[in-house]
């Protein structure tokens, strides 16, 4: 089995390459990054933690309309806008977390459709701070660290958000590999054993989630800076379902997921959308189940299992 | 006193199943608790370690009322215990079922960063525990695919990993083939002598062998205690393991 | 003061017609969940399918009202009754993530189905004369129809509680909840159990769906739309709670159509903080045992 390290690195190398290999594709490379991040932040929750979740699109729309509001009202520069991003999805993490967490499954399920929900009302109401229904708009984002002005071919974009992603990716699989991440693992597994063996299960969980939050904040804060605007639609449940589709796509659990689902899914939805715009939603809601019966484990798995078959053939 | 239960009594609306029951373990003990199917010896152990809140009673771990407090918790203040439906990470392996307590055991469990020298210290304790059962070869393998009797042993390493002040033993070598039992009991026999030990057991030899003092639960009540050869000897105990005692005494003086 | 009182008792009132249509709706969903332990989130489908044949049967069919909506409850419960054979099955032991996809997917190809036969828009459904008007109830003129739905929802609680509680059926039904092996043992025939149980939740879904059209239009969205709402029923009153349904669905129905009264804008926002706040305190629901 070709070793994490190698393929962590093959993964940093593959975005640190693209710009070179398709430079014409460097505006669909961002949205994919940016939505990567998402997908990994929510890989955290569903494939780590086994915390299934219909309102992780919350976090992001939350870091969305936090660096877009920051850059109206405080600061143009993006660096800092990142971070407000990223601390009020981690706010609003610890705060639905405190709610969500004392469940589980199907109650988790609706109470992470109505936080989604719910913050949607209220960004629609608020609509001198949020623009309402027409969304955020007019968002001027100065050079990163002052120094780096965005370009009109999308290259400054780029390579601010692969950089944050791959920053988050080391993140990421260092949480993964840590005793807190095995420990995760353990409480996806066989939450009651865990209990027994001491695990103070609610504060694993909950510092889970307020750094998936986090996370996901700060994809939305990035979205909301490249594309100088925030859609309402950034708080739905449909992106919510979306996110998790692109996840599992490539595997939830499996550290590349969000890698593999993501472009595939980014790539699927273009040609669709260009051959049979109509049909969408059959097409996905047909693979989807076909995922479910036939490749449950995504893309990752079914990438293993032909590794592995292949290599017993060879041997 | 290293355990003390002090009157405590569960219901479950309006059945009641432990009845006011009153019980210690000193340090070292070596209990066996008997009783007919029913009699809620599980229940009283889940009521030990925290699983259940007793309805009426205080449990007390060296001193400390502890009764309001988390199963978690408890285990951190040095209760440990096996289930008698194996109760494991079944689609991990046998060395990170038992890494996942003695990381718990190490109280970094919780640490957000991988680090080399925490790695090597979990592997070379999962080691030794899996050497105490001779379970090294099994290591790698994941659990679902093992014979039951394997699974009762992991069952016990994760309990030893804990390294508890007490231990509760639901039936720990249930359904294990004879060979298994033996490597089971070793272990137990080969723990700390401080340990204070609870053991729920249905076969009469291992209580007599193992266990200093029995204590017999009946629907839910405490019907005497004692040392085996008291218990051996009690009128109505006799009558309800009348077949098991029999073999017993007969096998010592023959 | 008793303009107050009038306005209190008809927002109660018209709370509890809503509240019958959610009883309706998630009352099979409790049951499946709390029995097989399989998380449908597709559930608003069946509800949406009953409205649609109904609405079928009867503007192109000149089927009347109440057999249009017989007809699509008998449909809608044997369809359910062949997916559960099919493909529900087959998930009961897979692990809740393929249990949602599932849901979701089954979803995505009813909504994209229903736009195809049916287009966006919301349809119309001509309620027949005789549920048009008005009607004294002792404690207040109210619509014929909304009359029906309270009555309609007050006969059907009664009839589920007689079925689980009175009949052979129900006592498998709630062996099978207790202890499926025990049950199995006994020679209760579990998977039939199942399957009957899982056609009776579709069924009532589509009859929720079907009575409900005026309250809560049939249209593509439905099953995304709603699907919040008789979660919320299902979450609160504890998974399997069927006695508990009927009561969290009144009461959601009559505190939604109060605050929406009072405080329009502030409508969603909080009746989902309440929900919160309900659930914050009761996790589990007030179901004794039974978990989500």
């Amino acid at each position: 089995m070709t070793s994490p390290r190698v393929l962590d690195g093959l993964v940093i190398a593959g975005l640190a390459v693209l710009p070179f290999v398709a430079p014409g594709y460097l505006d669909l490379g961002t949205r994919i990054v940016i939505l990567i991040l998402c997908a990994m932040s929510l890989d955290l929750l569903v494939g780590y933690c086994g915390l299934v979740t219909l309102g992780h699109a919350a976090f992001f729309g939350v870091g969305a309309y936090a660096a877009g509001i920051f850059a109206l009202r405080a600061s143009a520069e993006p660096l800092a806008g990142l971070l407000a991003g990223g601390a009020a999805a981690a706010i609003a993490g610890v705060l639905s977390g405190a709610v969500l967490l004392r469940s589980r499954r199907l109650t988790l399920i609706m109470l992470s459709l109505a936080t989604v929900l719910l913050l949607q009302e209220i960004a629609n109401k608020l609509g001198w701070l949020t623009g309402g229904a027409d969304g955020l708009q007019g968002i001027a984002i100065g050079p990163v660290a002052g120094l780096f002005a965005f370009d009109l071919f999308g290259r400054v974009s780029y390579v601010y958000a692969a950089t944050v992603l791959a920053l988050a990716f080391l993140v990421f699989r260092s949480l993964v590999d840590s005793p807190f991440g095995h420990s995760l693992v353990g409480i996806r597994e066989n939450e009651g054993r865990m209990r027994a063996i001491g695990t103070p299960v609610d504060a694993r969980l909950g510092t889970a989630f307020v750094i998936a939050a986090a996370m996901a904040g700060v994809a939305g804060a990035l979205q909301a800076q490249v594309a100088e605007f925030v859609a309402l639609n950034a708080l739905s449940v449909e992106f919510s379902s979306e996110i998790l589709i692109m996840l599992i796509l490539g595997g939830a659990g499996r550290r590349y997921g969000a890698f593999l689902g993501v472009p595939l899914y980014v790539v699927m939805q273009d040609y669709l959308a260009r051959e049979d715009p109509a049909n969408w939603y059959l097409w996905i809601g047909l693979l989807l189940l076909g995922i479910v019966f036939l490749a449950p484990g995504g893309l990752v798995a079914w990438i293993g299992a032909v590794t592995r078959r292949v290599r017993a053939s060879r041997a | 006193m290293t355990l003390e239960v002090r009157a405590v009594s569960k219901q479950f609306g309006s059945l009641e199943v432990i009845r006011d029951v009153t019980m210690q373990l000193e340090e070292g003990a070596r209990c066996a608790l008997i009783g007919p199917n029913g009699a809620g010896k599980t229940t009283l152990i889940n009521l030990i370690c925290g699983r259940l809140a007793p309805t009426r009673g205080e449990i007390r771990l060296a001193g400390r009322n502890v009764t309001a407090m988390a199963e978690a918790a408890r285990v951190k203040a040095g209760v440990g215990r096996t289930f008698q439906v194996t109760s494991l990470f079944r689609r991990l392996t046998v060395e990170e079922n038992i890494a996942l307590a003695v990381a718990e055991r190490g109280g970094f469990a919780g640490r957000l960063w991988p680090e080399r020298s925490v790695r090597a210290r979990v592997d070379d304790r999962v080691t030794q525990i899996l050497e105490t059962l001779r379970l090294r070869d099994e290591g790698r393998r994941r659990v679902e695919l093992l014979p039951y009797g394997i699974q009762r042993m992991v069952e016990l390493a994760i309990a030893l990993a804990l390294e508890p002040t007490i231990l509760l033993l639901d039936e720990p070598a249930a359904g294990v083939p004879a060979a298994e039992v033996g490597v089971i009991f070793d272990a137990i026999n080969r723990l700390p002598a401080s340990m204070a030990i609870l053991l729920i057991e249905h076969d009469i030899d291992v209580v007599f062998r193992f266990a200093r003092r029995v204590v017999v639960l009946v629907s839910g009540e405490i019907l005497v205690e004692g040392t085996p050869a008291e218990i051996r000897d009690h009128a109505q105990v006799r009558s309800l393991y009348l077949g098991d005692l029999s073999r017993a005494e007969s096998r010592d003086r023959g | 003061m008793s303009e107050l009182a009038d306005l209190l008792v008809s927002l109660t009132f018209y709370g509890t017609a809503y509240g019958m249509v959610l009883y309706l709706l998630a009352v099979g969903l409790s049951v499946t969940l709390g029995l097989m332990r399989f998380v449908n989130l597709a559930h608003g489908v069946f509800a949406m399918a009953g409205g649609y044949l109904t609405v079928t049967a009867m503007s192109r069919l000149g089927v009347p009202f109440l057999a249009a909506v017989i007809a699509a409850v008998v449909i809608v419960g044997l369809a359910g009754m062949v997916l559960e054979r099919t493909l529900c099955r087959r998930l009961y032991a897979a692990p809740i993530l393929e249990q949602v996809l599932f849901s979701i997917g089954l979803m995505f190809v009813s909504v994209a189905i229903a736009r195809y036969l049916f287009g966006p828009l919301a349809q119309p459904i001509a309620l027949p004369e005789w549920l048009t008007g008005r009607l004294d109830v002792g404690i207040g003129v109210f619509p014929t129809y909304r009359v029906f739905l309270v009555g309609v929802g007050a006969l059907l609680s009664v009839a589920i509680w007689a079925g689980i509680e009175r009949t052979t059926f129900g006592a498998s039904v709630r062996a099978a909840v207790d202890n499926r092996r025990m049950a199995e043992s006994v020679g209760i025939d579990v998977n039939t159990v199942f399957t009957v149980c899982f056609g009776l939740g579709t069924a009532l879904a589509a009859l929720g769906g079907s009575l409900g059209a005026d309250l809560l239009p049939i249209y593509p969205g439905y099953p995304n739309d709603y699907l919040v709402y008789f979660l919320i029923v299902v979450a609160v009153a504890g998974v399997g709670n069927v006695r508990g349904a009927l009561a969290v669905a009144l009461a959601f129905g009559i505190v939604d159509t109060v605050i929406r009264y009072f405080l329009p804008d502030a409508g969603r926002i909080l009746i989902f903080l309440v929900v919160m706040a309900v659930l914050f305190r009761n996790p589990h629901g007030f179901a004794p045992k039974i978990h989500a």
